[in-house]
Parts: C-alpha cells; sequence; structure tokens
C-alpha cells in the first residue's frame, strides 16, 4: 500500500495571491489531496469557517493555515474566535508568518495555534517549509473529523 | 228794406256787423257740434240729454245770428223772426229742463272730496287684497276703478256703485276670513302679524290679540327661523305676488303650546301706501301627511306582495292590477287594466266566476276559493282565490278585491304525498316482514342488546340479554334496575349509581359506556360486563328511548389479565436482558479499544525490534536468519492490517449514523483519486456512470466504496486492461447501485461466503487481504438499511450490487438518470 | 543533561514503545535532550518545577511534548488537560502520541488544545519515518514559543 492521504479541506487564509497560490501548488505535489480553499482577509476566514454567506453550505476545513497581518480582521482576531469557539477549536491552526517578533509567536501559542510557522524569503526554503509542514500535517498527523488514518 | 240800411250801407259799419255775425255764428255751431261729440263718446254722463238741449240752444242762437247777416241785404225779416223765436223756445225750454238739474248738481262731491274718498278706501282694499284668490279678483278689479277714479276718468255714479261693491266686498271678504278653514295671517314688513283669523287661533292655539303685533316667528320652529328670514327677504325681492311656499307636506309650524306639526302654505304680497304687506294661508297637513304615509305603504304592501292582487267592477272589468298579479299570470297592468277579468278564467270556470261575481254583488266576502286560472301563456295555475266587495263612499257595491294565491306547488306536493302515502303502504308491508327478520338477527346476536322508551320500559330485549344477565326483561323503573339486576361497580360489591349507568344516562340524553359487574340470583358467580348505550330520539330530535348493547368480558378480562401478568414478567426479563447486553456493549467496547491500543502495542514492539535487528544486525546474521526475520516482519505487517480491520468493523456497529444527503458520484470520483497510487503502470479503464443522492453516513459510505473499488482493482491485477464500471440500474423496480470488473471473479458457490468475516476465496498468495473488508461492507449497508449481493462467474469476473435510500430530492434525479 | 535543557518531553509507560521512539529519533539525530518520564504524575511533576524537579525553571519549557493518552497515575488526558489550562505551560507544543485511533480521543485531545495528534505505526518502517518527522517538524519547522532565556540561548547557539 502506498502512503495516501485522504481527501479532504484546507483552508488557507492569506492576503497575498502570490503565497496562497505556491502554498497551494506545493502542498498539492507533497502528497495533499485536500481541496484548498483561499480566502484573503479574516472577515471571510470566519465566514468560511461557520459555513455564513456565501460560504453557507460549504465544507468544513480538517485543517487552517492562517496568515497573521490581513486587513479587515487580522489572525490574531481570527485565531482567538476560533480557538474560543467550541465549534471551531478542534480544527488544527497553522500560524503560517513572515513576522518572527517573540511576541507574535508567544501571542499566537497563548491563543491557541496548534503550531508557528516561519514564511520564509527565499522560494526554495518557501518551497521546503511548506513540503515538510505538508509532510507532517497531511502524511503523519491526525486530523479531526477525518475518519481515515494517514498511510 | 234791408237792414242795411240801418247802418246806412255804410261800409265799414256793415262789414263789422257781418264779420261779427258769421264769426258768432260759426262759434254757435262749432259748439253743438262738440257737445253732439261728447254724448257720443260717453254714454256714461249723467244728465247727458240737458246737453242736447244746450246744442239745440245753442244752435239756434247761431241760426239768428246768421239771418242777421242775412237780412243785411235782404229784407226777409219775416224768416229771421221764425228763427229768433224757434231759438226762444229751446231755450225756454233748456232753461226750465236746468233748474230741478241745479240741486242734483250740487249734490255731487267735489273733486277734492273724491280724493279724500278714494285715500280711504285705498287704505281699506290694501287690507282687503290680502285675502284668498278668488276675492284677489273682485279686488283687482275695484283697484282698476280707483285707479281710473285716479285719473279723474270716473264718473261719480261710478265712485258710488264701487264703494258700494267695496263694502260689500269687505263684509264678505271679513266673513270668508273668519269663517275660512284655513289659518290666514298677515305680517308687515318686519314679520309683525297684522291680522290672525279664527282658524288661526285655533291651529296655533293662540288668541288673535296674543298673535296680533307679536312675530310671526313665534309660529316657526326655531330651527327653520333663518330659513324662513331668508325666504321672506327673497320672496320679497322677486315682485311676484303669490305662492306656494315649499314643496308639499315640507313646512312644519309650531303651536303656541310647542307643538309641531307639518302645515301646507301659501303666501302672497301686497303694497300698500310704500309698505309690504305679506299673507299666508296656512293649512294643517299633519293628518294627510299620516293618511298618506298610510296609504303609501299599503300601496307598497300591495305591490311587493307575492300573490296576485288585483280589483275589479262588478262587471268585471278589471281596474288595478299588482306586481304578484304580473308575475302570477304573466300579463303586465298596462295590458289587463281596462280588460274583463274573464281573460283569466279558463273555459270551464266561466260560469263559476259569474257566481263569484254575484256573491260579491250581494256583498258577501268570498276566502280560500280553490280554482284555477289561466296566465297569458295559456298555461293553468292552481290558485286559492279571496274575494272583498269594494263599496263606495253610499256603502253600495262596486267592485270587488280579489286576492289569488298560487297553490299550484302545494298541490303537487299533495298529489306527490298521495303517491308516498301508497307507497308507504307498500313498504309497510315490507318493513313487517323486515322486522321480523330483524327479530331473528336480535336473537342471533351474541351481544346482549335492549331498548326502552323514554320512561324506560323495555321495547327491546334480546336472547343474548338473557343469556348474559341471567333474566329477561322486568318492569321495573330504571331507578331499579341496579338493584333487580344485581349491577355493581368494579370492586364488585358497591351497587353501581345510576349516573355511572350507560342504559340510565341513555334515558337522560347521553351516550356513554362502562365496565361493570352483575351478580343477581341467576348469577351466582357473577359476571363482568361492557355496557354502551346512547339515547333514541325521534325524527324531531325528542328523546324517545335509549338503546343498550351489552357483552360478557368476564372471559376476555381473565384473559387480559393473564396477558398483563405475563408482559410484565416479560418487561422486567427484556430490561434484564436490555442490562446485559448494554453490559455486553461495554464489555465490546472496552475489548475494541484494548485491541486498539494495547494488541497493536506489542505487534509494534515485535515489528520494531524485528525491524532494528534486521536493519541494524543483518551483517552479523546469516541469510536463513535473515529470511525468518523477514517473516516476523510480513506477519506483524498482517496482523495489523487485520486488527485495523477488525476495528473498523467493531466502530460499524458501534457508531450512530450521522444521516445527510450524499453525491455517490463526488464520493466515488474521491476514492478513485485516491486509489491512483496503487494503479502505478496497469492500464485501468474507469466506467463512471451516473450515481444518486442518496441519505447516508458520508464516512462510512465511503469505506464501502474504498473496499469495492480496492477490490476490484485487486482482483483484476491479472488482466493487461482492467475494466471497472461504477453506475445504477433498476432492479425489482428499485434503483440499485453497482460496482462491474473483469477480474477473476468466483464462483458462485461460495457467494454465501463472501461477506463472512475472514472468509476468502482466494489465496492469500494470490491476492492479499484480511477477509474483513466485505464484511465491513455488509455491516455498514445493512446499517443503512439496504442490502448487498453479487453476481460473478469464475475468471469473468464479478458485480457487486447495492441498495441505499436515496436523498428526499436525489430520487427523481436519479429516476432520470436511469431512464435516459 | 541538565533538567533545563530539555528539548523533547516523552511521557511513556511502555518500555518498548519508549526505545522505539528513542531509537527513531536518535537515527534523525534528534535524541539529544529527550526526557522519558513514565507516568501523568512525573510527567507533571517536570512540567511544573516540582517533586524530583524543584530545580527546574519555569523560563526554560520543552520544545515539545510527545504524550502517550494511556498512563498510569494520570492519565495523558488529564497532563494536557493541566498543560493547556495554565498560563505558564500552555504554549508548550504537546503532540499526542498513542496507540488509539478512537474519533473521540482525536476530538478531545484537539479540543483541550493538543497541537497534534499521531497514532503510533505497527509497521516498523513506517513508525522510524512517523517519529522522525515529528522529531524533525516539531524542532526544526516549527518556531516554538519564545520565552526570553530560551530565545538567548537559540541566538547563541545560532
Amino acid at each position: 500500500m502506498n502512503a495516501t492521504q485522504s481527501a479532504f479541506d484546507i483552508l488557507l487564509v492569506d492576503d497575498n495571491p502570490a503565497d496562497t497560490d505556491l502554498t497551494s501548488e506545493v502542498l498539492s505535489r507533497h502528497g495533499c489531496r485536500g481541496e484548498i480553499h483561499t480566502v484573503r482577509d479574516g472577515v471571510e476566514a470566519l465566514a468560511f469557517l461557520r459555513g455564513q454567506g456565501k460560504y453557507a453550505g460549504g465544507p468544513a476545513p480538517q485543517l487552517v493555515l492562517l496568515d497573521l497581518n490581513m486587513p479587515r480582521k487580522d489572525g490574531r482576531a481570527v485565531l482567538a474566535e476560533v480557538k474560543s469557539d467550541p465549534a471551531l477549536r478542534k480544527i488544527p491552526v497553522i500560524v503560517f508568518t513572515t513576522s518572527q517578533s517573540p511576541r507574535d509567536i508567544t501571542r499566537s501559542y497563548e491563543l491557541g495555534a496548534n503550531c508557528y510557522i516561519n514564511k520564509p524569503g527565499t522560494l526554495p526554503e518557501f518551497v521546503a517549509a511548506v513540503t515538510e509542514f505538508g509532510n507532517f500535517w497531511f502524511r503523519r498527523a491526525y486530523l479531526p473529523h477525518c475518519n481515515h488514518e494517514p498511510l | 228794406m234791408p237792414h242795411g240800411y240801418c247802418y246806412l250801407w255804410n261800409p265799414a259799419l256793415v262789414w263789422l256787423h257781418v264779420i261779427s255775425d258769421a264769426l258768432i255764428t260759426l262759434a254757435y255751431y262749432c259748439i253743438p257740434l262738440a257737445l253732439i261729440y261728447l254724448i257720443k263718446k260717453r254714454h256714461d254722463l249723467p244728465f247727458n240729454w240737458i246737453f242736447g238741449m244746450f246744442g239745440l240752444f245753442i244752435l239756434g242762437c247761431g241760426t239768428t245770428h246768421l239771418m242777421e247777416i242775412w237780412t243785411v241785404w235782404h229784407a226777409s225779416y219775416v224768416t229771421s223772426g221764425i228763427v229768433k223765436a224757434l231759438t226762444a223756445g229751446v231755450s225756454i225750454a233748456t232753461a226750465i229742463a236746468l233748474i230741478p238739474l241745479v240741486p242734483k248738481a250740487i249734490a255731487l262731491p267735489s273733486p277734492e272730496q273724491l280724493h279724500a274718498i278714494n285715500r280711504e278706501l285705498r287704505t281699506q282694499i290694501v287690507e282687503r287684497e290680502r285675502m284668498e284668490q278668488q276675492l284677489r279678483e273682485t279686488l283687482r278689479a275695484r283697484e282698476k276703478t280707483l285707479t281710473e277714479l285716479d285719473d279723474r276718468k270716473c264718473t261719480i255714479e261710478e265712485l258710488e256703485l264701487a264703494r258700494a261693491a267695496l263694502t260689500e266686498s269687505r263684509g264678505r271678504l271679513d266673513a270668508i276670513i273668519h269663517s275660512a278653514m284655513d289659518a290666514i295671517l298677515t305680517m308687515d314688513e318686519d314679520q309683525r302679524i297684522v291680522l290672525f283669523n279664527a282658524a288661526a287661533e285655533k291651529m296655533f292655539r293662540c288668541a288673535a290679540m296674543d298673535a296680533i303685533g307679536g312675530s310671526i316667528e313665534r309660529f316657526i320652529p326655531k330651527r327653520f327661523h333663518a330659513a324662513h328670514a331668508w325666504h321672506v327677504r327673497k320672496f320679497a325681492e322677486t315682485g311676484v305676488t303669490n305662492r306656494i311656499m315649499g314643496p308639499r307636506q315640507a313646512l312644519w309650524a309650531v303651536r303656541a303650546d310647542g307643538e309641531e306639526f307639518q302645515i301646507e302654505a301659501s303666501i302672497s304680497q301686497t303694497q300698500a301706501t310704500g309698505r309690504k304687506l305679506f299673507t299666508v294661508i296656512l293649512r294643517d297637513v299633519s293628518e294627510q301627511a299620516r293618511v298618506h304615509l298610510r296609504n303609501l305603504r299599503l300601496a307598497a304592501i300591495v305591490d311587493s306582495s307575492d300573490d296576485a292582487i288585483l280589483s275589479k267592477d262588478l262587471a268585471g272589468t278589471i281596474t288595478s292590477w299588482n306586481r304578484g298579479a304580473e308575475q302570477l299570470f304573466g300579463y303586465s297592468e298596462a295590458e289587463v287594466v281596462g280588460k274583463n277579468v274573464r281573460l283569466l278564467v279558463p273555459e270551464q270556470r266561466q260560469a263559476e266566476e259569474a257566481r263569484l261575481l254575484e256573491e260579491i254583488a250581494e256583498g258577501r266576502h268570498v276566502t280560500r276559493h280553490e280554482t284555477t286560472r289561466r296566465c297569458k301563456d295559456g298555461r293553468e295555475v292552481h290558485v286559492s282565490l279571496s274575494l272583498s266587495p269594494v263599496s263606495n263612499e253610499g256603502g253600495k257595491v262596486i267592485g270587488a278585491a280579489s286576492i289569488a294565491h298560487d297553490t299550484t306547488a302545494r298541490k303537487r306536493t299533495e298529489e306527490q304525498l298521495a303517491a308516498k302515502a301508497d307507497e308507504l303502504l307498500r313498504s309497510q308491508h315490507e318493513l313487517s316482514a323486515q322486522q321480523r327478520m330483524l327479530q331473528s338477527v336480535l336473537d342471533s346476536m351474541t351481544e346482549g342488546l335492549v331498548a326502552t322508551d323514554s320512561e324506560g320500559r323495555f321495547l327491546i330485549w334480546n336472547r343474548a340479554a338473557t343469556n348474559i344477565v341471567g333474566m329477561g326483561a322486568a318492569n321495573v323503573p330504571p331507578a331499579g334496575w341496579s338493584k333487580h339486576y344485581g349491577v355493581f361497580m368494579e370492586d364488585t360489591v358497591t351497587p353501581l349509581p345510576d349516573e355511572l349507568n350507560p342504559s340510565v344516562r341513555a334515558l337522560r340524553g347521553e351516550s356513554g359506556a362502562a365496565v361493570m359487574f352483575l351478580r343477581n340470583a341467576e348469577l351466582e358467580h357473577g359476571a363482568w360486563i361492557e355496557v354502551s348505550a346512547s339515547p333514541l330520539r325521534d325524527k324531531d330530535g325528542k328523546l324517545c328511548g335509549g338503546v343498550t348493547a351489552f357483552r360478557d368480558i368476564t372471559r376476555r378480562l381473565l384473559d387480559e389479565r393473564k396477558i398483563r401478568e405475563l408482559n410484565e414478567e416479560l418487561e422486567d426479563r427484556v430490561v434484564e436482558r436490555t442490562a446485559q447486553l448494554e453490559a455486553a456493549n461495554k464489555e465490546l467496547e472496552a475489548f475494541t479499544y484494548s485491541v486498539s491500543h494495547d494488541l497493536r502495542a506489542p505487534l509494534r514492539h515485535i515489528a520494531g525490534f524485528s525491524g532494528i535487528l534486521l536493519e541494524e544486525f543483518a551483517d552479523k546474521m546469516d541469510k536463513e536468519a535473515r529470511r525468518y526475520l523477514q517473516r516476523i516482519q510480513d506477519g506483524t505487517h498482517h496482523m495489523g492490517a487485520l486488527v485495523d480491520d477488525l476495528l473498523k468493523l467493531a466502530q460499524v456497529g458501534r457508531r450512530e449514523l450521522k444521516l445527510q444527503p450524499t453525491h455517490l458520484d463526488l464520493m466515488v470520483k474521491d476514492v478513485i483519486r485516491e486509489l491512483e497510487p496503487d494503479i502505478e503502470a496497469r492500464l485501468v479503464e474507469w466506467k463512471l456512470g451516473e450515481l444518486p443522492q442518496v441519505e447516508g453516513d458520508a464516512g462510512l459510505l465511503k469505506q464501502v466504496f474504498e473496499n469495492l473499488l480496492s477490490n476490484a482493482l485487486k482482483y483484476t491485477r491479472p488482466r493487461s486492461r482492467a475494466i471497472i464500471e461504477i453506475g445504477q440500474t433498476f432492479v425489482d423496480g428499485q434503483l440499485t447501485i453497482f460496482v462491474r470488473d473483469n477480474g477473476v471473479g468466483f464462483s458462485m458457490k461460495y457467494a454465501d461466503r463472501l461477506f463472512g468475516v475472514f472468509q476468502r476465496l482466494h489465496r492469500q498468495e494470490d491476492f492479499e487481504g484480511t477477509g474483513v473488508g466485505l464484511a465491513t461492507v455488509q455491516r455498514i449497508v445493512q446499517k443503512h438499511g439496504g442490502r448487498i449481493w453479487a453476481e460473478a462467474e469464475l475468471d469473468k469476473g464479478a458485480t457487486f450490487y447495492l441498495t441505499l435510500r436515496m436523498a428526499g430530492n436525489g430520487r427523481q434525479a436519479a429516476g432520470a438518470g436511469a431512464a435516459s | 543533561m541538565s533538567q533545563n535543557d530539555v528539548d523533547i518531553l516523552l511521557v511513556e509507560d511502555n518500555q518498548e514503545d519508549a526505545e522505539l521512539t528513542v531509537h527513531a529519533l536518535r537515527r534523525g539525530n534528534l535524541a539529544n535532550t529527550l526526557l522519558h518520564v513514565r507516568d501523568g504524575e512525573e510527567a507533571l511533576e517536570f512540567l511544573f518545577c516540582a517533586g524530583a524537579f524543584v530545580h527546574r525553571s519555569f523560563e526554560h519549557p520543552p520544545k515539545l511534548i510527545l504524550l502517550d493518552l494511556k498512563l498510569p497515575k494520570v492519565d495523558g488526558t488529564e497532563v494536557l488537560k493541566r498543560v493547556k489550562g495554565d498560563a505558564r505551560t500552555c504554549t508548550i507544543p504537546v503532540v499526542m502520541m498513542t496507540s488509539s485511533r478512537e474519533e473521540r480521543d482525536l476530538l478531545r485531545s484537539y479540543n483541550l488544545g493538543a497541537n497534534s495528534y499521531i497514532q503510533k505505526p505497527v509497521d516498523f518502517q513506517r513508525f522510524l519515518e512517523t517519529v522522525k518527522t515529528v522529531g524533525l517538524y516539531w524542532l526544526v519547522i516549527n518556531q516554538p514559543p519564545v520565552i526570553a532565556a530560551q530565545k538567548a540561548r537559540g541566538q547563541a547557539s545560532s
């Protein structure tokens, strides 16, 4: 049996389209068979997670990749809301940001981020980082609402 | 000798006399001409013959002067003398005639005196002017005379006559005014009453003394004061002398005592010495109004009556015709009034009509005379006639009022009733036959059935009733039933009160049912009966009795008690068993949990350490040892898979279904995509047909397709070109999903073992597997209320069929898909 | 190894599993600063600087806790609850590493704030890869919570 990951839904929350495009590309090349959804700010992210407005009836993601600095509602606020909402708390949130500020890192963990990944500046490093967390989260870790084990 | 000689023929003297005499003659001749003209024109002049005499006298004088001229040149003194003598005679006669006239002439009033009289008369006339129309004509004639007098064109005699006439008319007028039936009032410009007649006193209940000098407004209801003032002003402006006031019966007046009443009034105005006077003639029409109203009502009644109402004279000529008559007979009023009523009488009844008219002529009434009449369209109608004689004021019968009531419908009903009566008679025979049948039915019933009249006397008491109660119908009033028949409440000892006994309640109009216990001399051990009773009512809904049905339920109660006891026991057992099951479930849960956690641990250790041995100590072992270690590795791997599959199977049993509409086509596409890495270099053709939307647990259903599709992939491995088809079809009219492959298939001999746990139809070295997958698939499908089965042929491939519940709106879509 | 220099805290009652885990981490050169404790009570003593670990400082938390669910004395769920419920320890990444594949264990863990959830595979090769990936991911790729002293140390080592 080959290593496969069941299909599931991933939400990318990032206002930078170049980053989300690259992320999607790398993830789908590295064993992520999920559908990758993209939203551009925190307000949309919460609407997507709660299936509100134009996202009514849409899928509930099993994993969220969250940038911190975004228009309208930033990543910190989204994180705080997700982790204080009993219905959403279980969804792993990966903070994926260019910020290396110790304050951001600590604050994110305090708010309940599942991990904190630095978004590297160079392309090879970026690809490597995405590949690594893809390896871990999609091939090793068990995610909630996912009935099928990795491998 | 001519007279000229006297003048000495002096031409001047002669001509003086001649010319003077000629002028006198001319003048004297003119006067009588004027007088003659006057007499001719004024025949009414008093003493006009004296004017004639004057004329003759002056003519004579004129002729004497003419003769004077003649005698100047001709001495015909004889002729002259004769003329003079004639003139003298006429003069003396005139003088004699004039003498007796002088005192008469003196007696005539002078023009000044006449003028004064005039004024006085005019005042009187003005007063008279306020009188009724006929009187006014007279007044107007006088007024004309007065006007002529004013113009000094009348003679003294005429004035005399006028005065006499005026005096007379004044008297007449006063009498008329005071004896008039109508109230007559005269007001001046300020609406102050100046005349108030006896009728007015009566009408307004107010003496003339009190009324005169006061304002008319006291006799007008307050609410009309303003309108009255406006009308008076308007009327005065028009200058019209006479007018009816207001529309008919629309005026109201008020009596001195405050009572209001309806009047009719006309008003006139006159101008006297610069003042305007208004005279009003009033008539109390209250009574008239009442009569009018009553007539209107009567007319309306007649008009709105459905019955035909007509009147005729004694000859039978129709004089009036109401709308009912129009409707009944079809003739309009215009068509029949003036025609003879025989028009409506059928030929064979003409004599009868004559008789009726005779009756009427004798003043008798005819009531409810049943006959027929002919309508305009020739149809005959049944009518009930009522005729009343109509008499004139003198009491003489002059005609009849006839009311015709259409009884055609009634007649028809009567005929129908007669027919029904016949039928009833016939059916009575049938009824008695039915009654006999009913009796046999009652007797063959196993239920007791009794019926009573409203007093509680038994009318029916069937055989079963006697059997159940143990005795027959007894002449006992309802209040005594409980005691007589031994009726008790469910405790079997308390006598049943009447208000709980349905049979007694039925007689009060209530329906009811009850279970009761009977024990009497004939029923020593007693019996349980179930009773239901209802009141009986006649066709008018009046209570006329009660009917009670009952049956012996003693045996049933015993059976029920036994069943209840058994049930209780059973329930206890169920509770016990459920508890056992729950405990077993918990145990199983604990077991699977420990399988998940604990059983895998040692397996992992064996695999782990053997793996380390193989990887890190391989060089220290010979080939044989390495091969054994590899066997250990394979064994642990297989056992790991077994444990995982068993866990899944166990989870299916425990898991609660999360039902939701699920798109199978999307799900199958997902599964195929996930299987792609397993295909590697193989040639696989997926034939994906249309798939329905089903109601199911998406997670579990996905396991079904993962198993079925990976099996299909596995068992087609020997094929150079694998064909795997997924689609829907109808099996026994039910939408069914199928997965078909062209793989190695299997013998249908073993089909029943296909879905068993650990059952495998292939050797492990040919096709790896745990033998749990299809068991899991079956569990999932069954848990969804569906069915799964397979058809296969060895080496030809296999097809798996499964049925699932369609999602609410997916059924149609699926059906359409299957049809296309 | 000082009590303050622990990068990975492995909470595992089963000696064999612990040994295999350490073996796998060592292969990835990730086992140098690992401390293995055998029950929940010991884990809590370490994390809250109590008992044998009273001299430890909160300022030097581990970069990763590998926590089994089924533990003697204090159960893994309880340990997780305590760690994530305390402001001094809530930022430490906790990866559940267990034999259980029960959905309810998974959900409860994520709801209580577990950073990730791993099932120990039976297959040895996969076990090796999984443990290696976990170690690599959490110690190298992930940015651990920054505590002043740790940050200073990180800068010194770079």
